[in-house]
């Protein structure tokens, strides 16, 4: 017995000094009798300042509140809990700043004090639930997150596969003709020209694959050498010239005169080129151009590719660099990997691209700045 | 089943007094109109219980518990099918995406759901038998039925029964179904039934 009444002292003394929550009591009157070291600590409000005190005149948000009721409920045996989803605090006391919350959230408890059997009093206990909150929120982000990444790997499968199969249909329709008819020599050279266009799509698309696995492993690499920056340029332009005519597409250029020596990957800088006129002329409807820009400064030169195309909401430009991002309902194809690739490819020369749109129906610039010597080779992953 | 038609009407009008003011408590926690329907009520052998409940439960279940002593001692649980308990608490909690799992946060939501619930029902009979009744704290389980089953009833020599009354919240555009089931001793579920008779003959005098 007596080692049991120490048992108690020990712990109220624990409940005084080290428990990890609030813990208040008052009598039958509410007077507040105990007030421990965290609620000192948290409220910034001592033992001595509120003890003595009756709890609703100590703190009046307690009946504004309207918990007023649930301690005279505890006076008749009842206990009640209040949970942080639906009061978020008990008694207001700050939060610590890492949390960046208005004040600190709270679960609170309050039951009966019961003394040999009668209840003498009332017991509240206050837990913190900050932190936790805090975690739970951040853990439903990351789960909208993974839900986000999983919709677009589920998006990206059906167009890759969409994607994949569309040029190799027109490739066997196109050798199906040539295998089992004699077309004349002006539909032979078509069908030829269709292969191989068909072809070079497909190859385009396993290339984008094939380095954006590269870039999630570490192992995009440039390979570079002394080059003509306007030829790069030049060589890209030529390679989009037919599909601008086809479309009905305007194709500006505005080249310095000047040659100028740079130290990039050749055919990783034609890339880029190439990508940014593609998407720009995918873009921009009959009759609307596209120009390019290319500036030679101090330090590197710079390109810019306008178009007067359907532009990018304010909503969408902070995503566009990601991979698989597709503007949504996109009805022009694609696997939405090629902004990414020349993001990373920009960025492995030490260069920066940037983007701004005036908004959808305005039209869209991508700007890239380029050093003279590329700075790094391969990509961290 | 082993109410008299009599004690049903009584006690089914003593349950929607009690959750008419847990409705009128969830209304104004969550700032939507909630309302709660007991469709039916029946008192059982416990040893009926699992049939009983198990045929509208299959899935793990998420009950708030709470054990109340005094004159008339027993335990009261608010049972609700895991899925069920997430509505539940998404819809009065404003969450702006269905979850998947109720998290710690949820658990507590729906812990004081549950305890507004019992006291009020509990609160309701304590009156009526004009007796002091106190109660534990609320606890929150997710299990399965017949472990809870199992729980409750291990170690219990007396012969006890269960009150079932079958609950449905009802907030915004969700319907959740449930239990309410109090289980008493014998003893108390024949003074609780006495209780009620005599009310209702109040009533009509």
């Amino acid at each position: 017995m007596s080692d049991f009444s120490n048992l108690n002292s020990a712990l109220a003394d624990w409940l005084r000094e080290s428990a990890p929550q609030g813990i208040l009591t008052t009598d039958a009157y509410f007077v507040i009798s105990g007030w421990n070291r965290w609620m000192e600590h948290h409220s910034g409000r001592s033992a001595s300042s509120v003890i003595g005190l009756n709890l609703f005149d100590a703190f009046p948000e307690l009946v504004a509140s309207s918990f007023d009721r649930f301690y005279t409920d505890a006076l008749n045996g009842q206990t009640t809990v209040l949970a942080h989803r639906f009061h978020k605090y008990f008694i207001k006391m700050p939060a610590k700043p890492e949390y960046l919350l208005n004040e600190m959230l709270q679960t609170a408890r309050i039951s009966p004090l019961v003394v040999g059997k009668k209840v003498r009093g009332t017991i509240t206990s206050i837990e913190d639930v900050s932190e936790r909150v805090v975690r739970e929120r951040e853990l439903d982000s990351a789960r909208q997150d993974a839900e986000q990444a999983n919709r677009a790997k589920d998006k990206f499968l059906a167009m890759l596969s969409h994607d994949l199969r569309t040029p190799l249909t027109a490739i066997m329709g196109w050798t199906k003709i040539l295998r089992e008819n004699s077309p004349p020599e002006e539909m032979r050279q078509k069908a030829l020209e269709r292969i191989r266009r068909n072809a070079e799509v497909q190859l385009q698309l396993i290339e984008q694959m094939v380095d954006v696995s590269r870039i999630a492993a570490g192992k995009f690499q440039l390979q570079t050498e002394t080059i003509d920056v306007k030829d790069a340029i030049e060589l890209a332009l030529d390679a989009v010239q037919h599909v601008a005519e086809e479309k009905g597409v305007r194709l500006k250029r505005v080249l310095p005169a000047e040659l100028k020596i740079t130290v990039a990957d050749p055919k990783r800088l034609q890339q880029v080129v190439w990508n940014l006129l593609s998407n720009a002329i995918k873009f921009t409807p009959k009759d609307g151009q596209v120009s390019i820009t290319l500036s030679y400064e101090y330090d590197g030169f710079e390109l810019r590719i306008s178009d007067t195309g359907i532009g990018i909401s304010q909503e969408n430009i902070g995503s566009i660099f990601k991979p698989l991002w597709q503007v949504d309902d996109c009805l022009e194809g694609g696997l939405g990997l090629g902004l990414a690739i020349v993001q990373e490819v920009v960025t492995l020369h030490g260069g920066s691209i940037q983007v701004d749109s005036a908004g959808l129906g305005n039209g869209t610039t991508f700007a890239v700045k380029m050093p003279w010597a590329a700075k790094s080779v391969v990509s961290s992953g | 089943m082993l109410l008299t038609e009599k004690q049903n009407d009584a006690l089914s009008e003593l349950i929607n007094i009690a959750f008419a003011r847990t409705a009128a408590a969830l209304s104004s926690l969550s700032g939507h109109r909630v309302l709660l329907e007991a469709p039916t009520i029946d008192a059982y052998g416990i040893d009926e219980l699992p049939d009983v409940i198990g045929n509208f439960m299959t899935e793990e279940v998420a009950t708030v518990h709470q054990i109340f002593t005094g004159p008339v001692s027993g335990d009261a649980l608010l049972l609700l099918n895991y899925h069920g308990a997430i509505m539940l608490t998404d819809s009065l909690c404003e969450h702006q995406r269905p979850s998947r799992r109720l998290d710690t946060s949820s658990q507590e939501a729906l812990t004081e759901v549950g305890n507004i619930l019992l006291n009020a029902c509990l609160g309701v009979f304590g009156n009526l038998l004009k007796v002091h009744v106190s109660f534990s704290m609320p606890r929150l389980h997710l299990e399965s039925l017949d472990q809870l089953l199992r729980s409750i009833t291990i170690g219990s020599e007396e012969l006890r029964y269960s009150v079932v009354v079958s609950t449905a919240f009802h907030v915004k555009e969700s319907s959740v179904s449930g239990y309410l089931v109090i289980i008493l001793g014998v003893s108390s579920l024949d003074r609780l039934l006495r209780a009620v008779e005599m009310w209702e003959e109040d009533q009509k005098g």
